[in-house]
């Protein structure tokens, strides 16, 4: 329609200016792309005159122009082309495709700017790497499609919080999660799995600290800035369409069970006990054994059982078992339109459902999204969205697993009763334990979020260069929590309920001042922006915990024969002001200036102020050398920051409180409860400031050979000083831990993003194209002011010299030459805490280094992606391999009948003094172990022991996408139709870990926490499949 | 233009008034005054010496819980070194240092109000964590202890934190003696201050007693002054205890020994063969009036096949002592077989469960016997008549004080009766008390030497102290009995004091804060170094 118009625009001008100025010639000409695809749409204007056309679907043209004009052709996101017309009537124009020199990207504080203007790097990625996705947590789509950006899952239920780290962990105390903003205004973090993926129109990182240095202390982990389809100011992508519809169906299967051997049974030393946990019992050989519920405790529930034999055989699939395949579907529905004035309005709705690979653990979640926005008279203009979201999980308690993965082998669970008859209660081998399937059907933790979120903004244009703008955001969501355990469990006999509401309110109001386009010179314009902000984050939790149920599996408070409840909040407020001078020099030289002062409320009035400046460059080399600029180096761009940026101190930490507990007992004499105060342990500080962060980062940026490579390139040196720590005490000085300014942690790092096309055909050919995403980093602790701080789980340690996290722990004790010390009675190791040692480093969970390599092969409408990672070196601290080994489960254990000798030297086990024979002489360890003392009693005992490197390999993605040809479309009211297979997580291997546990080194973790590298027998991965179809009308 | 102007200021008027009604919540920084806790000023000082009481009690049945295994009045899984590792000492350590934190805050407010008796109540408990430091490490920070000046304080030595509590001790006899102080409130003697002043009296007493191989000439003076001037714990009413309740949550009362074996899957500790034989079989036929206060079979017929994974296992001492009598030999490491609920677990006394009958015993449940409402015992009067027994043998057994050692140890058995008695409310038959009574009497009466006499008490205080293990600790170090030896594995060293904390070592950046061995002997403990294993 547009084209058609234009065309009868073009002609009607053609028509007046033919009779004005007869000595004008008609010029037609094409106008294509550099791998010569026509440009619909392209303008062609003489210059200096408003005498302009629009190619047509085709690209072609007609102009009237004289000989001594120039044309002037241009096209958003191509370098405009200038063209004298002299003899010539037919032209035809290559323009110089991806050059994206004009690319514009949302930086800080939504401040549009051309991406070659910028001298940090920034990362981009578009809708359609986003969509028809079969995860459905953003975080977790965007594992390894940016160059130092790491996510790691933390687990495979469904519903969990993602770990996001960008650059580096700058903290070891504090929160490192980045800064996550909707449409220009900032939400609460750690709950990405809220947001609708496919109602995503661009999502850009900001990494380093000079791109985020104006979003204040927030933006310090690094900024993803996501533009939603119907709450972005710009039109989407998707311009054309006003409704698009997507939905994808997915199947969902754990990824990661051990390889079980089925050779041995419960017992020891091969002697058969079927009431051990440990499998070193004997071979499976068609043995008489007693029932697993021949148990004098169940006599009366289970008279059938009592003195029953059962054959002693493998029960092989009794994990697997538990598993079953989860199924999910998402749907999204977006609508807008385009309408004068600037304006727009836009809904979106989507629905996902979704069961985890144990039917107990799902996710529902419902977005509706509104925007709209327009220009009024009066040189205002307002845009608002609100999204309303809800999302509600469900998953079994998360120590499921810690019992089941090494359930006995020939415990044939499935078919055994897993709860009494009469009053329900667990039934089990170990009848001190709680039976997993019970557990499965009687525990649970749910989660149901409410979340509104709303923005509005309002824009006055005090002139075409300067632009008055405020804008207020409100994000809201309340989470209802529960946690239950019926009774009749051998842990919690007689149960519990644990309900708690989690209200967090984000309010952020925003002014600021725009003035674009201030020419200085001829060659100097400057850009600028200065703006105030002030942010309350009010957060209030109100709970009920009750035992002693009354009536079995009857899930409510009023069921349970005791209530404590609990409550409390904090509230923070920061309220900053901040600055950015742009200049652009010629279109070659870009040079920013910002900066940003905040005031905080977590400080003493003191220190509660803090300016943290930054800096930036950026130089296109291709621009100012006339020469450089060819088919080898078709864009070059050098730049360099500094940046910085602050951290103030969580709420509360300034002034002494006073612990109390109302029901601390029940005094004896006047059955009256018993209350206590006491001095908290926590020595408060009011000398705490904020932490000041600064980043040194260098990169080059370019395209070469024709556009055959592209990459971007940055090195970085990160410095956080005064780091808030909570350190802990001795607890002869009364207190056992504060907090304080000290110690400092750096960080060098190289990011290296490279893009390859080695197949480029024109049309629908076969392309082919090589994306690689390099990360390095090295976190190191510079300095602290004790010697060492406990950053997660007593394992992950922040030691002086040391990388960051790492490993302290028990270990074998070795003599001066090295040799393992044997216990002369034993011959087992001599745990270095049997001897009083004190712990030592035992391992890095730090990588070396990470790769990604995602190659795309498109030919005719389809597209195939495939995306792997290998990730090189970091340890992992396994609990899962400590157990599983112990019980002789997996198929590591499984070679068992020899003895074992230990290699080292004999030793007395009380002193750790090596023993000598008559000449003086150490004496060679001989003493022979069965496998069973081996694994069970001794060689995982020390922590030292169950450390592994975990490299892995993983084929993370793989995609397939058929798009029906246009012309099949053309009578239809469908836009556009496309159809993607999808494959996620499908395949890794870490070659270092034990070699049938089938780890993945990606469930670890604690959620968004500081820990790394910790295996606590979570909850194993998952991978997924998917089909999707998106449709656009 | 004029008019733009002056519409531009309005409209930009407009917005700021409209932000700064908007933001005035958002913009306020002095709001960081903790809205979930009490502050300083709003402490009450009944309620800080309760948790000062509270946190001796945690302290004194934490220790009494961490060396039950190595005396052997439980089953210790393991050796000696796998269970004295070096964060053993963690929470007794930092129980210490939260009274010391506490009385001072106690005392600050003291200052201002009368309240000498809440804070002699604080010092003599205060005087007693200490005491239970030295008795356990050997040594602690005392003299520069929760102090600012000493970020990274330094230890003393056990002798001095010795004298400093005798002073302290004093210093408490006198605080306790004022008449014009408030009232208090007290979970152990309902605030009768008498028994307050027994206590501290009974406390150096132990003291004393405890030391007394190195004894100076003018303690042995000062200590027999005590036992004349009979100011001490001597009857039950004095018996210095905790007494623990049926509340089931918010707050859980029950005894831990009853949280051990009556619920949360029955039976998890095993008993100690050792102490089922002292109980049971050690006097031949007359066996021991307590041993079904003491322990509860929950099943009455012999253990077999899987159950027993012990039997016919050559290194074993015992395995099984018959009559369902289901324990675990000492160090025993071997794989655990499904008995939770059939071996022999606590009984009514001290730890509030069941008595047992010895007809239809089932498994434990939490609604059993005393429902948990049992008792710690700290310091009862059976335990000082042991203690005087002991100190009025000569030396080098004893220290010669006043009194005659079998009349003592008469009284102190028959009080240890009378006190299982009363916590459980069921009387034992008087003939087997008698029996019980005549046995040792004769056996007493019969032992060659001073020594054997010895043996003799300190076996009885033993079995007299069943829920305290503290003591039987600080006895088998100072007395070497009873006779405990055997382990099934070979076994480490005997812990003669246990590692320095390593929480402290961990935070404590003093260098002269350096680990200890297993095998360093606290200052009383002049014995050889092989002496008990």
């Amino acid at each position: 329609m547009k084209t058609k118009f234009s065309g009868i625009l073009t002609l009607m001008l053609a028509l007046v200016v033919q009779i004005s100025f007869a000595q004008e010639k008609q010029v037609s000409g094409n106008v294509s792309d550099n791998d010569g695809l026509p440009l619909p749409g392209a303008t062609v204007v003489v210059q200096g005159t408003s005498n302009g056309v629009s190619t047509d679907f085709d690209g072609n043209f007609t102009i009237l122009a004289n000989a001594t004009d120039k044309l002037e052709i241009s096209y958003v996101g191509f370098a405009t082309k200038i063209v004298e017309v002299g003899d010539l009537t037919t032209i035809t124009i290559q323009l110089e495709k991806g050059e994206s020199l004009d690319e514009v990207l949302i930086t800080a504080q939504g401040i549009k700017r051309e991406k070659k203007a910028l001298g940090y790097a920034i990362t981009k990625i578009d809708a359609e790497d986003l969509e028809s996705k079969p995860e459905t947590d953003i975080s977790r789509i965007l594992t390894g499609k940016i160059a130092g950006v790491e996510v790691n899952a933390g687990g495979g239920f469904l519903g969990t919080s993602a770990n996001v780290i960008i650059r580096s962990k700058n903290s070891i105390s504090g929160n490192n999660q980045p800064l996550y903003v909707v449409d220009g205004a900032p939400i609460s973090g750690g709950r990405s799995y809220d947001l609708d993926a496919n109602n995503i129109a661009s999502l850009t990182v900001l990494k380093g600290l000079a791109a985020s240095t104006l979003y204040g202390q927030d933006g310090r982990n690094g900024v993803i800035v996501i533009a939603t389809k119907t709450g972005s100011q710009s039109t989407t992508s998707d311009e054309k369409f006003e409704i698009s519809v997507s939905s994808t169906t997915s199947m969902l299967e754990v990824a990661n069970l051990p390889e079980f051997q089925n050779s041995y049974g419960q017992g020891a030393d091969n002697a058969v006990n079927t009431t051990y946990f440990g499998n070193w019992g004997a071979k499976f050989n068609g043995q008489m054994v007693p029932h697993h519920l021949s148990i004098g405790a169940y006599a009366d529930s289970f008279p059938q059982f009592q003195g029953e034999t059962v054959e002693y055989k493998a029960a092989e699939n009794n994990v697997n078992d538990f598993f079953s395949t989860g199924i999910g579907q998402t749907t999204s529905v977006i609508i807008s339109k385009s309408l004068e004035n600037n304006s727009g309005v836009s809904f979106g709705f989507g629905h996902t459902d979704q069961t985890g690979y144990i039917s107990e653990n799902g996710l529902k979640r419902y977005n509706l999204n509104f925007g709209g926005r327009t220009d009024l008279a009066n040189n205002f203009s307002i845009n608002t969205s609100v999204s309303y979201n809800k999302t509600a999980t469900k998953r079994p308690t998360r120590d499921f697993f810690t019992l089941l993965t090494w359930i006995p082998r020939n415990l044939d669970i499935h078919n055994l009763p897993f709860e009494d008859p009469n009053d329900k209660s667990s039934v089990y081998y170990r009848t001190t334990y709680t039976n997993p399937i019970w557990q499965q059907k009687n525990t649970g933790y749910t989660e149901d979020t409410d979340r509104i979120f709303m923005k509005a903004g309002l824009d006055y244009k005090l002139s075409d260069k300067i632009k008055l703008s405020y804008l207020y955001s409100l994000d809201n969501y309340s989470e209802n929590n529960a946690n239950y355990f019926n009774k009749g469990g051998a842990d919690n006999p007689l149960g519990f309920m644990q309900s708690f509401d989690n209200n967090q309110r984000t309010t952020n109001h925003r002014v600021g001042i725009t003035g674009n386009d201030f020419k200085l010179s001829e060659k100097i314009t400057l850009n600028s922006v200065i703006g105030a902000e002030s942010k309350n984050v009010k957060s209030e939790f109100i709970g009920l915990l009750s035992e002693d149920q009354v009536v079995f599996g009857y899930l409510n408070h009023n069921n349970f024969r005791d209530h404590s409840p609990y409550d409390g909040g904090t509230e923070v407020n920061t309220v900053g002001v901040y600055g950015q001078l742009a200049f652009d020099y010629d279109d070659y030289l870009y040079v920013t200036l910002s900066g940003r002062n905040d005031w905080g409320s977590t400080t003493a009035t003191e220190n509660n102020s803090i300016f943290y400046p930054s800096a930036s460059v950026s130089f296109i080399p291709t621009s100012f050398f006339e020469g450089l600029k060819g088919s080898a180096v078709n864009y070059l761009k050098l730049r360099a920051s500094y940046g910085t940026s602050a951290n103030f101190p969580s709420a509360y930490l300034t002034s002494a409180v006073l612990s109390a507990n109302a029901n601390a007992f029940i005094n004896p004499f006047t059955s009256g409860l018993t209350s206590t105060n006491a001095l908290s342990t926590f020595l408060p500080n009011p000398d705490i400031k904020p932490e000041l962060l600064k980043e040194f980062e260098f990169g080059t940026e370019g395209r070469l050979f024709n556009n055959l490579v592209d990459f971007d390139i940055s090195v970085y040196k990160r410095i956080v000083e005064d780091q808030i720590l909570a350190s802990s005490l001795a607890a002869s000085t009364g207190y056992s831990s504060t907090v304080i300014n000290a110690g400092r942690i750096d960080t060098d790092g190289l990011e290296i993003s490279l893009g390859i096309n080695p197949i480029r055909n024109e049309g629908t050919g076969f392309n082919w194209n090589i994306n690689t995403q390099f990360t390095a980093y090295e976190t190191t602790v510079i300095d602290i002011p004790v010697e060492r701080i406990d950053i997660s789980s007593g394992v992950n340690y922040a030691i002086e010299g040391q990388p960051y996290g790492v490993f302290r722990g028990t270990f074998a004790a070795k003599d001066d030459q090295g040799n393992l010390l044997i216990n002369a009675e034993t011959g087992k190791i001599i745990s270095s805490e049997d001897l009083g040692l004190e712990d030592k480093i035992i391992g890095d969970p730090n990588e070396d280094w990470r790769i990604t390599n995602i190659n795309t092969f498109s030919y005719k409408n389809f597209t195939l992606g495939v995306q792997w990672e290998y990730i090189h070196g970091g340890d992992i601290y396994s609990v899962s391999a400590s157990n599983l080994l112990r019980r002789g489960v997996t198929r590591d254990t499984e070679d068992r009948e020899g003895s074992y000798v230990i290699p080292g030297v004999l030793a007395d086990a009380s002193t750790g003094e090596p023993i000598v024979d008559g000449n003086g002489d150490l004496i060679k360890n001989n003493i022979q172990l069965a496998a069973n003392d081996l694994y069970f009693i001794n060689l995982m005992d020390v922590d030292e022991n169950i450390v592994y490197d975990a490299s892995v390999f993983r084929l993370r993605d793989v995609s397939l996408t058929y798009s029906l040809p246009k012309e099949f479309l053309d009578k239809t009211p469908i836009g556009s139709l496309a159809i993607t297979l999808s494959g996620n997580n499908l395949w890794y291997t870490a070659p270092n870990l034990p070699k049938y546990m089938n780890l993945d080194p990606e469930v670890l973790g604690s959620g968004t926490g500081n820990g790394k590298g910790l295996d606590f027998q979570n909850d194993p991965s998952y991978k997924q499949y998917s089909i999707g179809v998106k449709l656009t009308f | 233009m004029k008019k733009n102007i002056s519409k531009t200021i309005q409209l930009l008027s407009a917005v700021l008034l409209l932000t700064l009604t908007f933001s005035c919540e958002t913009t306020r920084l002095d709001i960081n005054d903790d809205p979930n806790s009490l502050t300083l000023e709003s402490s009450d000082p009944n309620f800080i010496l309760n948790n000062i009481q509270l946190t001796f009690a945690g302290q004194h049945s934490t220790l009494s819980s961490i060396s039950s295994g190595a005396v052997r009045h439980v089953n210790q899984f393991g050796t000696y070194a796998a269970s004295s590792g070096a964060g053993t000492m963690n929470g007794a350590w930092s129980s210490a240092y939260s009274i010391t934190a506490n009385l001072e805050l106690l005392s600050s407010i003291a200052s201002e109000r009368t309240l000498p008796n809440h804070v002699g109540v604080g010092q003599v408990l205060e005087a007693f964590a200490y005491v239970n430091l030295v008795d356990y490490i050997g040594t602690a920070v005392y003299t520069e202890a929760v102090n600012s000046e000493f970020p990274s304080p330094n230890l003393d030595s056990g002798v001095s934190i010795y004298d400093a509590a005798y002073a302290l001790l004093d210093a408490a006899i006198v605080n306790l003696g004022a008449t014009n102080s408030s009232s208090f409130e007290d979970i152990y003697f309902d605030g009768d201050v008498d028994k307050w002043v027994k206590l501290a009296n009974t406390l150096k007493l132990k003291m004393y007693l405890q030391s007394k191989l190195v004894l100076t000439s003018s303690q042995a003076t000062a200590m027999n002054a005590i036992v004349t001037g009979g100011n001490f714990i001597s009857t039950a009413a004095d018996d210095f205890q905790i007494q623990y309740g049926t509340s089931i949550t918010n707050p859980d009362t029950r005894h831990p020994f009853f949280g051990d074996a009556y619920i949360s899957g029955a039976g998890n500790t095993y008993m100690s063969n050792n102490f089922i034989y002292l109980l049971k079989d050690e006097k031949g036929a007359t066996k021991d009036p307590r041993l079904t206060y003491y322990l509860f079979r929950q099943d009455l017929t012999d253990p077999v096949d899987d159950l027993l994974p012990c039997d016919g296992g050559a290194d074993y001492q015992y395995c099984y002592l018959g009559d369902g009598y289901w324990g675990r030999d000492h160090a025993d490491d071997e794989g655990i077989p499904n008995d939770g609920n059939n071996r022999t677990t606590f009984g009514i006394y001290p730890g509030g469960g069941k008595f047992d009958t010895g007809l239809n015993n089932t498994l434990t449940s939490d609604a059993d016997g005393l429902k948990g409402a049992g008792i710690h015992p700290i310091i009862l009067n059976s335990f000082v008549h042991f203690m005087l027994a002991e100190a009025a043998l000569p030396a080098p057994a004893g220290v010669g004080a006043t009194g005659d050692a079998k009349t003592y140890l008469t009284q102190a058995i028959t009080a240890s009766f009378t006190k299982v008695e009363a916590v459980s409310a069921i009387p034992m038959l008087a003939t087997d008390k008698a029996a019980y009574l005549a046995y040792v009497s004769t056996e007493y009466d019969a032992a060659a030497s001073d020594e054997d006499k010895l043996a003799i008490i300190i076996r009885e205080y033993h079995i007299a102290l069943w829920g305290n293990s503290v003591e039987s600790y600080n006895n088998y170090r100072r007395t070497g009995y009873p006779d405990l030896g055997y382990s099934v594995e070979t076994n480490t060293d005997f812990p003669r004091s246990y590692f320095l904390p390593s929480s402290e070592l961990n935070s404590n950046d003093n260098p002269a804060l350096v680990q200890k061995e297993l095998t360093d002997q606290v200052f009383w403990d002049t014995n050889a170094a092989d002496f008990i294993n």
